[in-house]
């Protein structure tokens, strides 16, 4: 008996040191039990009108989870899909390496049977990494998607790391409602989540490496350069050579800055699909936010956006971390659950299995949180999703510096000039708003950390560092 | 209907025969061989003497069925020349082999031998030499030249065994023989992790060591000799460093794995084991596939005939009699290796049914039912093909002309085999492939039968 209680308090003892899993209070993992001996790597969900669940697999296969719990296969023997995007009950949309496939269900037996050819105006070499993510589907109807560069292809061109052996590798593509293929917009690297705000507006996340100095969520704009050269050898004014002869300052005068960057290990490693929380508040106070999961590290992060004199910008803050696997792809269903894809296979991920299923719900209860964060011309607007304690909040509780990343053919950047900034003033705008003043620079990731700051019940925000991406001051 | 097969190596030991023949006679069988495996007549003659009366059994490409694998480096009876030689011509009784000492001649023999090892891929005569860090102070491989080996021997399975080092920090030298393939470009390609120092020689010369992370060097095609040096880096290691070496032959692009060189690498290549075999129903898979094209869809036949549609050629660009497909390699960690079809061709890429012209195919969808069914425009008709097999010997291929939009003609390409007829036929009658009369024909059908 004396053994047991005290092996029993020895485990709650360890437990907090063991477990430090950043995870809101009110938030919950859940794991679905996937079918049994199937490589259920999970690389494409959607969910139907009736709140079915369809996952497709890197093996192949698209199933449906039915809201009884139930799984069914739809579709199988595609390659390698890393996208679903579900249009009706009878026809889904998978993203495959050579194509991109409507698998239509006919006779409405619950099984497709028709594998339709949207497009394939791109080359795929069968090159391991040519993956094409996708698709999403705007308002009017044209769809999206992305293409990979292939890496260690002895045939493709490449300036180091990865490479393109041509067919717009590298770029991003849209099918119009003609159901024509256009090449879109170039210059992307391991573009691995694609996503469409409620503005109609595509965005895509670019894996860090080669010319990708840290992740990135980027805007997708028709016809702009995102930065890694090797695609523009489908480009009709670059050849091999000029692509090698141009400078790294021409081509960094030339590409989209990122509308924020995820810094690399802290936050990310291997983003996915950027998600947007419309279920207004059904999964708590961060409605129109942006949730985005990480394969590598595991986790779910938010990102919060703003438009500074018509430049995008915004922060990131980790969500959640200690999923069972490599996050690669969320989707929220229609009771506000949030659904998470998961893979770790060629690529480790922090979570032990090698694959999965699981969701984040919410119980109601609201977590003293960093809610928003808004760029000022004299420092950052900052609001909490409860009431601050005044008396944790002065310049030792909340701390702050900045750094910038150098563009180059290197695989990743280090924080170049990583400088402390001195908070200059804190003011108190309302009970959940804070007015920090502190002199940041452009073109600098500011990273301001309230690790003192509580609400009433000495609570500490779950994830206390917002790294804010600032490419605009507002004037 | 998808079955998930693991292969576990199957050692096969038998009764060593013990055959008495000179070793007078050894050498001159040995040098006889070598010399007909110059002749280009004498091995045409054992390929076809072969053909006649081991393909039965060891299968026309070497790979065995009854018999065993011919042309891998694992031979239960022997690997020498007088070995196999003596063994085609006392065979295997209990076993089921007949002798052919009296049936072929001794020069027929000696061919098929000849015949037998040019087609032969893997490693043979392995020795190797196992060095401590107390004989090369210098970290540096001439240091070995005065050094003492610590360990040395032949390996028995024609595979490099880096745990026979033991402890971990440790040099090795390896010679053995190499037979690469002779129709493709071979690699030897090793992840050692950072740090280890390589000294590759192939028939004495020196050979570039390329990649970063993955190392790898250029093979020569057929028979080489190679020299294979590892110098493990100073302990404590960097986690990532392999002292127990996968060491493998490959094609340049990682598609396909020849051979493993170590033991290490065998243990792996055969964890890549995923098999999907169309047991009760058609079963569709797009899959990288070794030896096709990309954009192939596979279709495996419970009755064990299979075939590849590409999208891009709107073309059959290969037929294959077996189990399905092995979809290990390519769906098992990254993926980067090939499915590997499971059995032997018909006909594979360059040879197919459909049109080399691409550019003239639009592919439009497949209807997946029990008998799948490609839909497509080639040169301008809208053609439909469905595929039946009744059984492991007839494979039909049924096009249906659902628009010809005025086109008068179609052509088709088809593959020329040996051993079994192809035919195009529209109601019951046999027409040319390659003026398809498309005003007069709605159906036609491209038979292979005698596989
Ligand atoms: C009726 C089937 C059959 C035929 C025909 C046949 N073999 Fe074999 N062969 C076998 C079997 C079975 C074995 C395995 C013997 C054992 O189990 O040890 C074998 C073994 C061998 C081996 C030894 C392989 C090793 O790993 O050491 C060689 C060499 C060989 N066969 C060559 C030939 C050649 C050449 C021919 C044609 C001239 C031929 N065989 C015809 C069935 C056959």
């Amino acid at each position: 008996m004396k053994k047991t209680l005290l092996a029993a308090s020895l485990i709650t003892a360890l437990t907090p040191a063991l477990a430090e899993q950043v995870i809101p209070l009110g938030y919950h993992l859940q794991t679905i039990t996937t079918p049994a001996e199937m490589e259920f790597h999970v690389t494409g969900l959607d969910v139907d009108s009736d709140n079915n669940i369809y996952a497709a697999t890197r093996f192949g296969d698209v199933w449906r989870y039915t809201a009884t719990g139930q799984w069914l296969k739809f579709a199988e023997g595609l390659h390698e899909p890393t996208g679903l995007l579900v249009e009706d009950k009878q026809n889904i949309v998978i993203a495959q390496k050579p194509e991109l496939t409507r698998l239509t269900d006919t006779d409405k037996d619950g099984v497709a049977d028709d594998y339709i050819k949207l497009a394939d105006g791109w080359k795929f070499h069968d090159n391991y990494h040519e993956y094409h993510f996708g698709p999403v589907k705007d308002k009017q109807g044209n769809f999206y998607g992305t293409l990979n560069l292939s890496h260690g292809d002895p045939n493709a061109f490449d300036m180091g790391t990865m490479g393109s052996s041509g067919g717009y590798r590298g770029w991003a593509y849209q099918v119009n409602t003609k159901g024509e293929f256009v090449p879109y917009a170039f210059g992307l690297r391991s573009p691995a989540g694609i996503g469409i705000s409620p503005d109609n507006e595509v965005f895509f996340t670019d894996n860090q490496g080669d010319w990708v100095a840290t992740s990135t969520l980027q805007l997708l704009q028709k016809d702009k350069f995102y930065g890694h050269p090797v695609s523009l050898i489908d480009h009709p004014d670059f050849s091999k050579d000029k692509i090698r002869n141009t400078s790294v300052e021409d081509y960094d005068k030339w590409r989209q800055k990122p509308v924020v960057h995820i810094p690399h290990v802290e936050i990310a490693n291997s983003p996915g699909n950027p998600e947007w929380d419309t279920t207004k508040g059904k999964f708590g106070p961060f409605s129109g936010q942006i949730f985005v999961g990480d394969q590598t590290q595991s986790n779910v992060f938010r990102i919060i956006l703003e438009e500074v004199d018509g430049v995008r910008q915004g922060a990131v803050i980790n969500f959640i971390d200690g999923f069972q696997s490599g996050n690669i792809r969320i989707k929220f269903d229609h009771k506000g659950q949030l659904w998470v894809g998961q893979t770790a296979r060629g690529w480790g991920a922090k979570g032990p299995k090698p694959y999965g299923l699981q969701k984040v719900v919410w119980d109601g209860t609201t977590p003293f949180e960093v809610l928003d964060i808004k760029a000022k011309p004299d420092g950052f607007r900052v609001s909490f999703t409860q009431p601050v304690n005044a008396e944790s909040v002065n310049k030792k509780s909340i701390t702050a510096e900045q750094w910038h990343y150098t563009y180059s053919a290197n695989y990743g950047s280090p924080k170049v000039d990583l400088t402390k900034l001195e908070i200059k003033s804190i003011k108190q705008v309302d009970a959940k708003t804070l007015d920090l003043k502190l002199d940041a620079t452009e073109d600098h990731v500011v990273m301001i950390d309230f690790a003192g700051v509580t609400n009433a019940k000495q609570q500490h925000p779950s994830s206390t560092k917002v790294y804010y991406t600032l490419n605009k001051k507002p004037e | 209907m998808i079955k998930q097969t693991k292969k576990y190596f199957g050692f096969v030991f038998s009764t060593l025969l013990i055959t008495f023949t000179s070793s007078v006679f050894a050498k001159n069988i040995d040098e006889q061989v070598s010399s007909l495996l110059k002749d280009q007549a004498a091995l045409a003659s054992g390929e076809k003497n072969y053909g006649i009366y081991c393909a039965a059994c060891h299968k026309k490409d070497l790979s065995g069925a009854v018999g065993f694998n011919l042309k891998d480096s694992e031979w239960v009876h022997g690997d020498s020349a007088e070995a196999v030689f003596n063994n085609i011509s006392n065979g295997f009784a209990q076993a089921g082999m007949p002798g052919f000492g009296t049936m072929l001649s001794e020069e027929q023999r000696k061919e098929i031998v000849a015949f037998i090892f040019s087609k032969r891929e893997g490693m043979a005569n392995i020795e190797y030499k196992i060095y401590q860090p107390s004989q090369y102070p210098n970290y540096s491989f001439a240091d070995l030249a005065k050094a003492t080996p610590t360990k040395q021997g032949k390996s028995t399975d024609n595979l490099i065994h880096f745990e026979l080092a033991e402890t971990k920090e440790y040099a090795i030298v390896v010679t053995a023989d190499v037979y690469a393939p002779n129709d493709k470009d071979a690699m030897l390609f090793a992840k050692p992790g950072p740090f280890s120092q390589f000294e590759v020689l192939v028939d004495g010369e020196p050979v570039k060591m390329q990649g970063g992370w993955d190392r790898f060097w250029q093979l020569k095609k057929g028979y080489q000799h190679l020299t294979f040096k590892m110098m493990l880096p100073k302990a404590p290691y960097n986690e990532l460093t392999q002292t127990n070496l996968d060491l493998r032959v490959m094609t340049p692009d990682e598609a396909i794995n020849f051979f493993p060189v170590s033991k290490k690498a065998e243990t792996i290549i055969n964890q890549l084991e995923f098999n999907i075999i169309a047991d009760k129903k058609v079963v569709v898979q797009r899959k990288k596939v070794a030896d096709l094209p990309a954009y192939s869809i596979s279709v495996g036949f419970p009755s064990k005939l299979n075939y590849a549609f590409n999208t891009k050629t709107c073309s059959v660009v290969g037929v294959w009699k077996g189990d399905f497909l092995n979809v290990g390699p390519n769906i098992i960690e990254r993926g980067k290796s090939s499915s590997l079809p499971i059995g032997s061709w018909v006909f594979k890429s360059p040879q197919v049914i459909g049109s080399q012209q691409a550019e003239d195919c639009l592919f439009t969808k497949y209807h997946k039912t029990d008998q799948p069914t490609f839909y497509f425009n080639l040169n301008g008709v809208d053609l439909s093909l469905t595929v039946k097999t009744v059984n492991a010997g007839l494979i039909e291929f049924e096009y249906q002309v659902i628009n010809a939009h005025g086109n008068a003609l179609l052509a088709l390409d088809l593959p020329e085999l040996a051993n079994s007829k192809v035919a195009v036929s529209a109601n019951n009658q046999s027409i040319a492939a390659d003026k398809i009369n498309l005003a007069k024909t709605k159906t036609f059908t491209v038979t292979i039968s005698g596989i």
